[in-house]
């Protein structure tokens, strides 16, 4: 009896010596992370678009197996950090396993998001940024957008001619920023010489005013570098009856189409920091969570409309939303590997979208 | 038979009381309502941690509401509270832990501040809404001039309480909100001060035919609404881990709402601390509610706008019942 007993009991013992290292690889295998998009504000067009992107990529997303669920929550009120507290929290409760905010304050949010890595949630933060240790950023680089829009309208007037700057919101770190490259690029052409700088809040409605009140002052303009202003910039021209320059134009839909009717010089583009940053910033999430190795800050670029690709961009982009890049999986990791490789200037843009 | 109506019966309790009162406890119901709908979606929330998550956030509008209660009971409005909240997380974050002398001295001119402001509403008959409409830039550039950019850190006695487990498993959060709602429905309620406010809201003449000084009475509120506006930075601050002058502008409106719907009017003569209470706690638990509920992005605004309707129409009906 006894020995049986015993036999039995070691028997279990090597079993279960057996099976526990399986058991253990089977615990690694996390589940599949329940994911939440906290949104600070739904009261413009770039807000938007962003969430409508979001929700159709996380749709997908759930589809494929990659999250198992998900959910949008926009707080009330004017982008206020205090409502967006109260929204966190209240997402809190429910642990999500990874946790998206757009932030309406680079700081206010700290204390929640602290509280939200305690509760081993992967916090990643977009289109801002943020001293909080535990979370990680998505965000698009101004210099990018600067260097980018700049460079078209270089390329738009040939190397040559006569630009005026019109610069963002007076003061603002990311308006210093862009200028500093816009600087850059523009002295290190010879034939292009700077014949005035605005301030146009990167606005169409403030572009057109600003430009009306100086334009009469100013010789001919080739091009006009900025920041999403174009389509005032261009109005501007018209209604002084002069010839419309090469301009940065905001890739709303809006624009595009009026840039589509044949405004605004040939070699114009359209570039802005890009709402699909949402889907970004899920899929670097569910990257962090699947235990890869993503940097703390990682840098998507901005959507760029170039001339060539403006039709396909005008199919895809209805007229109250702002066009964005349709991140994937693929598409993303690449990114995130340029980022790691410090190869973001030379990484390949996503491909227009098709329909 | 008994009538069917209490109210109307001729043993009813008096008509001011039951005018002052009523509104509140509709705003209690709907408060208790909404936290039961919470509850039972999310059944976390019937826990210290769970209700210290939804309801810390809404512990500095519940003072700011407080401070817009007084405020209104003197028949003036408070355009300022949200950029003042604001100013004051940010003398918080950036003066108070390192010098604390002189960050209470900043808070103390910032409570002389406003009392100014009433001594200007007063002396220049300058309508309330203008003052503090003024008002709210001066807080503003103010808290510009100490924080240009949102962050600093808060003192650590600061932090340590708003962390703090008290015993027998009671939020701090209700703790502190219920400590400035007795506090300002004793001042307002059971003391001399608070009836001088009253009168002055309701018929300034009384105030003045019984030796008042309007004067000095409007000051005093000024001073009241601006102590408790400190108090609500302070809470602030706590909640947001440092300064940010623009916060909490949405305070302005809000603390407006809270005050409504706890049975204020904006003619004055009313004092509401707790139907304030339960009007702020309402309107913060909302955010709670829509995302909790996860409704669709577009509908989100729509359904908060609606519920807000809803609860002030009940108020309407049940005041056109009680007269």
């Amino acid at each position: 009896m006894r020995i049986s007993k015993c036999l039995v009991l070691s028997a279990i013992l090597a079993m279960s010596a057996v099976t526990m290292p399986s058991l253990g690889l089977a615990q690694e295998k996390k589940p599949t992370p329940r994911v939440a998009l906290s949104n600070a504000y739904l009261g413009n067009a770039w807000r938007r678009s962003m969430v409508a992107a979001f929700e159709k990529a996380a749709a997908k997303a759930k589809d494929d197996g990659l999250i198992s669920s998900w959910q949008v929550s926009n707080a009330p009120g004017e982008n206020s950090a205090t409502e967006q507290i109260a929204q966190l929290k209240a997402l809190l409760l429910d642990k999500p396993d990874i946790l998206i905010v757009n932030p309406a304050s680079a700081e206010a949010l700290n204390p929640t998001l602290q509280q939200a890595c305690n509760q081993d949630a992967v916090v990643v933060i977009f289109d801002s940024s943020t001293d909080l240790k535990c979370a990680h950023v998505v965000s698009n680089s101004f210099s990018d957008w600067a260097r980018l829009s700049t460079q078209a309208i270089i390329d738009g007037i040939g190397g040559k001619g006569n630009v005026l700057i019109a610069r963002g919101v007076q003061g603002s770190p990311p308006e210093k920023e862009m200028y500093a490259v816009q600087r850059k690029l523009l002295d290190a052409q010879p034939g292009i010489k700077v014949v005035g700088e605005v301030f146009t809040f990167c606005d169409a409605a403030k572009a057109q005013e600003a430009l009306l009140g100086i334009i009469a002052s100013l010789p001919e303009v080739d091009g006009v570098v900025g920041c999403g202003e174009g389509l005032g910039a261009v109005q501007a021209f018209l209604t002084a009856g002069r010839k419309a320059p090469v301009v940065a134009f905001a890739p709303s839909g809006r624009a595009l189409k009026f840039w589509g009717e044949g405004n605004g010089g040939p070699g114009s583009v359209a570039v802005m920091s890009d709402p699909g940053q949402g889907v970004a910033a899920l899929f670097a999430a569910i990257a962090i969570y699947n235990g890869q190795n993503v940097p703390r800050v990682t840098v998507f670029p901005p959507v760029v409309v170039s001339d060539k690709a403006r039709d396909a961009w005008i199919a895809a982009v209805g007229d109250d939303q702002i066009a964005s890049w349709q991140w994937t999986k693929e598409l993303a990791d690449k990114q995130i590997q340029a980022n790691i490789a410090g190869t973001v200037d030379k990484a390949a843009l996503p491909p227009v979208p098709t329909h | 038979m008994i009538s069917m109506n209490p109210i109307r019966s001729r043993n009813a309790v008096p008509r001011g009381l039951v005018r002052r009162v009523f509104p509140g406890a509709i705003t209690l119901v709907a408060m208790i309502v909404i936290l039961i709908v919470c509850g039972t979606i999310q059944p976390r929330i019937w826990s210290q941690t769970g209700i210290t998550l939804i309801l810390s956030p809404i512990v500095a509008m519940v003072i700011a509401s407080q401070a817009q209660m007084v405020m209104m009971s003197i028949g003036d409005i408070d355009l300022s509270i949200g950029f003042f909240v604001g100013m004051v997380t940010t003398i918080v974050a950036t003066i108070l832990p390192d010098t604390p002398t002189l960050g209470f001295l900043a808070l103390g001119a910032s409570v002389l501040g406003y009392t100014l402001m009433g001594a200007l509403v007063q002396l220049r008959e300058v309508p309330s809404l203008i003052a503090t409409l003024g008002g709210s830039f001066i807080w503003l550039g103010l808290g510009l001039f100490a924080l240009p950019v949102p962050g600093g850190s808060v003192p650590d006695w600061l932090s340590s309480y708003a962390f703090w487990t008290p015993p027998l498993s009671i939020p701090v959060s209700v703790i502190t909100m219920l400590t400035a709602t007795v506090i300002t429905w004793f001042v307002m309620q059971r003391t001399g001060l608070g009836a001088r406010f009253r009168s002055l809201g309701s018929n300034p003449y009384a105030l003045i035919r019984s030796g008042g000084s309007v004067l000095r009475t409007r000051m005093l509120t000024y001073a009241i609404v601006g102590i408790l506006g400190v108090l609500s930075g302070i809470t602030l601050s706590a909640e947001i881990g440092g300064g940010d002058v623009n916060a909490a502008p949405g305070y302005t409106l809000s603390s407006i709402a809270a005050v409504i719907l706890g049975g204020g009017v904006f003619t004055g003569g009313r004092a509401v601390a707790w139907g304030t209470l339960f009007g702020a706690v309402t309107l913060g638990l909302l955010t709670v509610l829509l995302t909790l509920l996860n409704l669709s992005s577009n509908l989100q605004p729509a359904v908060q706008g609606a519920i807000v309707i809803a609860v002030l129409a009940g108020r309407l009906v049940v005041e056109r019942v009680v007269k």
